[in-house]
């Protein structure tokens, strides 16, 4: 035999291995064995159900995670730990991959990307069925965040939009006092007393890009909203030569240059973690938020807590968000198993627990009496849920973690600016 | 005199190599054809691709970011094995110097960094360098050097640095383990003859240690090269390409393309440019250790 036969020899081993090894897995049945599949497989094995949706900021996860394995037996459900920061690429890759998750953490109000790439699940029919049985369980408002074309993509488990903590020694050692509303101009005078009256940090607001750009997006929204055009700004149509930009990034950039933005320098790299440990510790006087662990976070604090409005940079706050909620991905295994998950999960029995922990739920069955979340609750009045640069993933990837520190860090604002506008324009075409 | 082998043993051996064959086409060949052909589509990983032809590369090539992320790995790339490699190097003459069981002792010391994964390292720096309480500013602040105190990864002026740095300390070990395998293969004499001709350490280091280890040397500076450009992980876990973009390399930048733009296509394209580049650079790395070589 010639080496070039001994050569092809091998070359078809190894292919036929290849094929083999590839073709192996098409005997086996899915996880979660196809879409309309009752719950335990043929043989009698559990269903298994992935559910990317443990946001552990939340402490009642655990105990709520429990409670929905003990009530759903028939269900191997699989709890994973959502990192908000990185859910976009989580998801993508999940789906892409062709194995995702059955259940997805989203928040309902930005998933316009998500269903332009035609990642999501219609929802509606099992929302509408019987009546709108399921539909009625939920606060019209928060429901309506998910609902695109006239369909519902997302199903919402709480409200979520940012407030800040205040820790009122440290107000009180600065000569100020806590205020529910404040212009931004409040707002950096009293940072400027805490910085020279206490040894402590005024602000933070962790770096992921979710985080700081409540900086940004609440300060744009709140300076259209004051020419009347927050809606010409949820649709795009307003140019980033407007001011509004212009004048929350300069806003942005006085609070890091003053070095109110804990810690300093290392602003732009701390994480939420850093900044919430950093806050029990009464190294800074105010900590920026989501609504949802306002509760939890002051009743550990070993200090006084008030919860406060965002500051406005224009006549009034506008707040940003909306809700945090669930979607189940276009290419589920088993959609019908997902929806019953949820159905459970977003139940009276379960969100009874989420609000045993503090946390305000979607579910309107659910009466509300704690005083301080009915205080928290109360700044849903300011909430603007839309949001323009959340239509497509390169323009709010930019808006959301880019343009800010490109700016802090000395990129002039036209070239910043001018980056965002090509996107919006390239979105809104 | 050499026997040709027999049929039999041919198959054999064929057999036998043939799941690693399979392996290595199954899990490199088709992926990078595969890439190749993607290189040329626009696809978004769901949907059908449609064949673009070369646009993806005139995008690229006016890519900011990709120009940018292009410059942030080479970056790391170069400035870690300038260091890694030297210092693998020194640490090598070091440890040849001294007693067998002293020196086995460092050499697992300093082999440690290569063993311990780059999301543990990474994580391990982030705490040393946070700027607030943090070892290395906290040691600065004592010996009263404050003013260097840096947010050493959220310094656009500093965070490619500290990452090239951590890196070079990274790879640095396994230089210095190929390298003293080669030392300790140079014959005795040739140190006895120079000593006796009156060379010290130093001068038998540079006219007989270095020519003699260059093959080594060779290998891991490609080697290293080769880990440090294409570093993800590390950069991840330390700055998530930030602030901003400054410490975006391009797998970050490629893994941002695909799985948050859902633009696999371009991100093929990205891939491919930078591992051209790369076989480039390596091809120029050869050259600059062509010469005579010296076998003992």
């Amino acid at each position: 035999m010639t080496k070039k036969r001994y050569f092809g020899a091998a070359l078809m081993i190894a292919l036929s291995l290849i094929v083999g090894a590839c073709g192996g897995a098409g005997d086996k049945a899915p996880a979660a064995s196809g879409g309309k599949a009752s719950a335990e497989a043929a043989g009698g094995e559990k269903v298994k159900i992935k559910f990317f949706g443990m946001n552990m900021a939340y402490t009642s996860m655990e105990e709520m995670g429990a409670e929905l394995q003990k009530k759903l037996p028939q269900y191997e459900i699989e709890l994973l730990t959502v990192d908000t920061g990185t859910i976009d690429t989580a998801i993508r890759t999940g789906v892409a991959g062709g194995s995702p998750a059955d259940i997805y953490f989203y928040w309902p109000q930005n998933m316009a990307n998500i269903v332009k790439d035609k990642l999501a699940l219609d929802l509606t029919p099992y929302l509408e069925a019987n009546g709108g049985e399921w539909k009625n369980t939920f606060t019209p408002e928060l429901l309506e965040l998910g609902q695109i074309d006239g369909k519902y993509y997302n199903v919402p488990f709480g409200s979520a939009y940012p407030v800040i903590l205040v820790n009122n020694e440290i107000f009180e050692q600065a000569g100020v006092a806590p205020k529910e509303e404040m212009t931004w101009q409040e707002f950096m005078a009293i940072c400027e007393q805490i910085k020279q009256k206490t040894s402590a940090s005024p602000f933070a607001v962790s770096s992921e890009p979710d985080r700081q750009s409540w900086l940004i997006r609440q300060g744009v929204m709140s300076l259209a909203n004051g020419d009347g055009k927050l809606e010409a700004l949820a649709h795009g149509e307003l140019a980033t030569d407007s001011g509004y930009y212009e004048g929350a990034l300069n806003n942005i950039k006085e609070l890091f240059e003053n070095r109110y933005w804990y810690p300093g320098e290392g602003a732009l790299n701390i994480t939420r973690d850093e900044i919430n440990a950093a806050f029990l510790q009464g190294k800074v006087g105010m900590l920026a938020e989501v609504a949802g662990t306002a509760l939890s976070i002051s009743e550990s604090a070993p200090f006084d807590v008030t919860v406060v409005k965002w500051p406005a940079m224009g006549p009034e706050t506008v707040l940003l968000g909306g809700a945090n909620g669930y979607f189940i991905p276009a290419n589920a295994g088993n959609p019908d198993a997902a929806v019953e998950v949820l159905k459970t999960l977003l139940g009276q029995n379960i969100q009874s627990i989420h609000l045993s922990h503090g946390y305000p739920p979607a579910n309107r069955t659910i009466k509300v009496e704690n005083p301080v979340l009915q205080q928290i609750m109360t700044f849903t009045e300011d909430l603007y849920p839309f949001e323009f640069h959340t239509k497509e993933a390169k323009l709010k990837s930019y808006y959301e973690g880019e343009m800010v520190p490109n700016y802090l860090m000395g990129l002039n604002i036209k070239e910043v600016l001018g980056q965002l506008d090509k996107l919006r324009q390239d979105a809104f075409k | 005199m050499a026997q040709h082998p027999t049929r039999r043993n041919i198959i054999f051996g064929i057999l036998l190599l043939a799941p690693a064959a399979a392996a290595i086409i199954a899990t490199t060949l088709l992926p990078m054809l595969s890439n190749l052909v993607i290189a040329f589509q626009e696809w978004n990983g769901f949907s059908a691709a449609t064949w673009i032809g070369f646009d993806n590369f005139r995008n690229a090539f006016s890519d900011n970011y990709f120009i940018n992320s292009m410059k942030a790995s080479f970056f790391i790339g170069i400035v870690s094995t300038l260091g890694a490699v030297p210092l693998g190097v020194l640490l090598a003459a070091c440890i040849f110097k001294v007693g067998k069981y002293e020196g086995s002792a460092y050499r697992v010391v300093l082999f440690v960094p290569v063993m311990i994964p780059l999301a543990i390292i990474g994580l391990l720096f982030t705490f040393l360098l946070n700027p607030e309480m943090g070892l290395l500013n906290k040691l600065l602040e004592m010996l009263g050097m404050g003013g260097l105190q840096r947010a050493w990864l959220a310094n656009p002026d500093t965070v490619l640095w500290v990452i090239a740095i951590i890196g070079a300390w990274r790879m640095a070990g396994l230089t210095m383990m190929l390298v003293f395998a080669s030392m300790i293969s140079i014959p005795g004499e040739l140190f006895e003859s120079s000593r006796l001709d009156g060379a010290g350490y130093t001068r038998q280091f540079f006219s007989i240690m270095l020519p003699l280890v260059r093959p080594s040397l060779q290998v891991s500076t490609v080697f290293s090269f080769i880990v440090l450009v294409s570093t993800y992980d590390l950069v991840y876990i330390m700055t998530r390409g930030g602030p901003g973009t400054v410490s975006q390399t391009v797998p970050i930048y490629m893994m941002k393309t695909a799985f948050t733009y859902s633009n696999f296509g371009y991100s093929a394209t990205l891939g491919l440019l930078f591992s051209l580049a790369g076989i480039l650079a390596i091809f120029l790395l050869q050259r600059l250790f062509k010469g005579e070589t010296y076998e003992v």
